[in-house]
């Protein structure tokens, strides 16, 4: 196969034998350094497994989204043409880790979301759901509410230890979970469905889970946060009170957005300073944290911190 | 079961469903390109040749200098984090969605661009222009990603790979720009000029030469071919001594090892007073760089426009970038 010949199977039918033939290929050198248990739900990359993904490549990516146009309209080597098909592909493995983590969380949330303090609102199909006492509008968030509200929720701390190696890793404790769900409950000027959910939660993994990156270079520097003895939570829960209860609003919300990795400039216009203000803010905010933590040692100290974030997002 | 000549029928319904778009036919269309707009989505070459392609959105344009601030597209809409716009497809009327790298934004020469294959509403363009800077709500409202997480995030090295494809596209002409323009030195060939504004053209010259704002070519004296006495006799009568000497300092002082490039494989510039067999201008260019800035004089040229014309010398299409001087100018 030469690049003229992918040229000018694009410029008489977009896909024919060559251009899946090439798909194939590079799924098959690409696919097999991903672990099959957790990319193909097979216990090996087996001939069917591979043409499974080649097909959902051609069919999900290079058409359905267009991809193909994008790659020949760029591309003008084989090289090339090869490095963005197997960015495709790339995605594609990745999508259907995404797909299978939020899967799980989804399940998670349901069960959740089938408790006080939430309920779901009578009588609509699909199911939408709120909070206890709340009459939010009944309509499908825009998708920018979605991501304000992503944006938001993100500054729950993640558990994401032994990410690589599970098939659906936890990502939240059962505590942070309800704290992102009662987050965008509160958030949200209307209702959500399981789908507005799995939405939310793609947004919230997009950091997480490689696209263009092999396994291996997933950097797991986020540990899980666990609290100890109840005397240990007891203290921990103490610190978190005063802590929260030292904070100003606007202190609130300046920990909480550059817990999410907001900008300054955002979070300068969120509570409606100018950024020499801001950074003048954050170190009092930083330094509150410090002074109400002090007697902690560094483990209690981002376990203390983590469960803040929690209720700052919970009790929104 | 094959519906269409080897392939397999689940292709066939996909192909159906999916038409194709017609960016790769706008791309690849020659000829005349319009004029470039703010908010053009266009294809970016490469200066160097066969160097592959990459979408970006026009965010400024500077029709003097020939140059437009880009900022860089990409299709990995995954990848997107907070300063990166989503630009669906419903809005572009392209067959992909993209993101627009807010803070991946750098400075090509126009003809780096193919001709325009979307165009997005001037007011996104505005708030995506000012996003990396913005307090201002209607750009924070913009559709984007998440903010990066820091260098664990995986999106980091994406963004890294995609400022090192920004200089890729940026190298040349950041390079012209920053570099002191090249004198137009064919005024010292020019027949029908009057002796006073040549004398002007090199006294000006040794001005710039002597400030920093202009470099005289180091393969000058030997593309004039002053080792010739007769040549230099002769330049001496039409320059008049002072401005000669001036010049004479500036040509000694600028002599370098280069050997000039020769004259037969060059083109004629457009709009050019001066014959292409004697013109040292085309004998002094760097036949490395594809694009030369000079600072010239309209008594050289036929034409009063400031802007580029291309010559081809040694094969090579180049691009002479003008800023233009009157005599009284300079």
């Amino acid at each position: 196969m030469n690049w003229e010949e992918v040229l000018a199977e694009y410029r008489s039918e977009r896909i024919g034998p060559v251009v899946l033939k090439s798909v194939q290929q590079l799924c098959g050198q690409i696919a097999r350094r991903y672990p099959p248990t957790i990319y193909a739900s097979a216990s090996a990359w087996h001939r069917s497994a591979l043409q499974d993904l080649a097909q959902d490549v051609v069919v999900e990516r290079l058409l359905g989204e267009g991809q193909l146009d994008y790659i020949m309209a760029t591309a003008r080597s084989l090289p090339e043409y090869e490095r963005l098909v197997i960015q495709q592909i790339k995605r594609c493995l990745s999508r259907r880790r995404r797909r299978t983590i939020a899967d799980n969380l989804i399940d998670r949330s349901q069960r959740i979301l089938a408790e006080t303090p939430f309920q779901e609102v009578p009588g609509l199909s699909p199911i939408r759901y709120r909070l206890e006492g709340e009459v939010p509008e009944n309509r499908d968030p825009s998708a920018s509410e979605l991501r304000a509200v992503a944006r938001v929720v993100r500054a729950v701390p993640r558990d994401v230890a032994g990410v690589q190696n599970q098939r659906a890793p936890r990502v939240y404790s059962n505590e942070a979970l309800v704290a992102v769900l009662t987050g965008i409950a509160r958030i949200l000027e209307s209702s959500f469905s399981v789908r507005d959910l799995d939405e939310i939660f793609r947004l919230l993994l997009t950091d997480l889970i490689p696209t263009d990156l092999e396994e291996g270079d997933i950097d797991q520097d986020v540990q899980s946060v666990a609290v100890g003895n109840p005397e240990e939570a007891a203290v921990l829960e103490d610190v978190v009170e005063r802590l929260i209860g030292r904070l100003t609003d606007d202190q609130k919300v300046i920990l909480r957005m550059k817990a999410a990795d907001v900008s300054d400039a955002e979070v300068a216009t969120a509570v409606g300073v100018s950024r020499p203000t801001l950074a003048a803010r954050k170190h009092e905010v930083f330094e509150i944290v410090r002074s109400a933590t002090t007697d902690l040692d560094d483990g209690q100290r981002e376990q203390a911190v983590s469960l803040a974030l929690q209720a700052l997002v919970r009790d929104l | 079961m094959t519906v269409h000549e080897g392939r397999p029928e689940w292709l066939d319904r996909a192909l159906a469903q999916h038409p194709p778009g017609d960016v790769f036919a706008k791309v690849e269309t020659p000829g005349e390109i319009a004029p470039v707009e703010y908010g053009d989505i266009r294809a970016t070459r490469p200066m160097d040749a066969g160097g592959d392609l990459r979408l970006s959105l026009v965010v400024d344009v500077d029709d003097e200098h020939c140059t437009v601030a880009v900022s860089l597209l990409s299709n990995l809409v995954d990848n997107a984090t907070d300063v990166d716009v989503v630009l669906a497809a419903a809005l572009t009327g392209l067959s992909f969605d993209l993101i627009a790298e807010a803070d991946v934004v750098g400075t090509i020469w126009q003809w780096q661009l193919s001709s325009s294959v979307a165009q997005i509403p001037l007011p996104m363009v505005d708030a995506i222009e000012k996003l990396p800077r913005s307090t201002n709500r209607e750009a924070l409202s913009l559709l984007r990603g998440m903010p990066l997480s820091g260098t664990g995030d995986v999106r980091w090295t994406w963004k890294e790979d995609e400022v090192i494809e920004l200089q890729r596209l940026t190298a040349d002409c950041l390079r012209t720009l920053l570099e002191a323009p090249t004198i137009d030195v064919g005024f010292l060939a020019a027949e029908g000029v009057h002796q006073e504004a040549l004398q002007e053209m090199a006294l000006a010259s040794s001005d710039l030469a002597m400030a920093g704002s202009a470099v005289m070519p180091s393969t000058t004296a030997e593309a004039l071919g002053l080792e010739d006495v007769t040549v230099s006799d002769r330049l001496v009568e039409r320059l008049g001594v002072d401005a000669w000497l001036a010049i004479h300092e500036l040509l000694i002082s600028s002599v370098g090892d280069e050997e000039p490039t020769a004259i037969s494989s060059a083109g004629p510039l457009p709009h050019r007073r001066i014959d292409a067999q004697r013109d040292p201008l085309l004998r002094v260019v760097d036949d490395s760089v594809s694009t030369v800035r000079i600072i010239t004089w309209i008594d050289l040229w036929d034409d009063s426009v400031r802007g580029p014309v291309e010559v081809d010398i040694g094969g090579r299409t180049k691009h002479v970038v003008r800023e233009l001087l009157t005599v009284m100018e300079s």
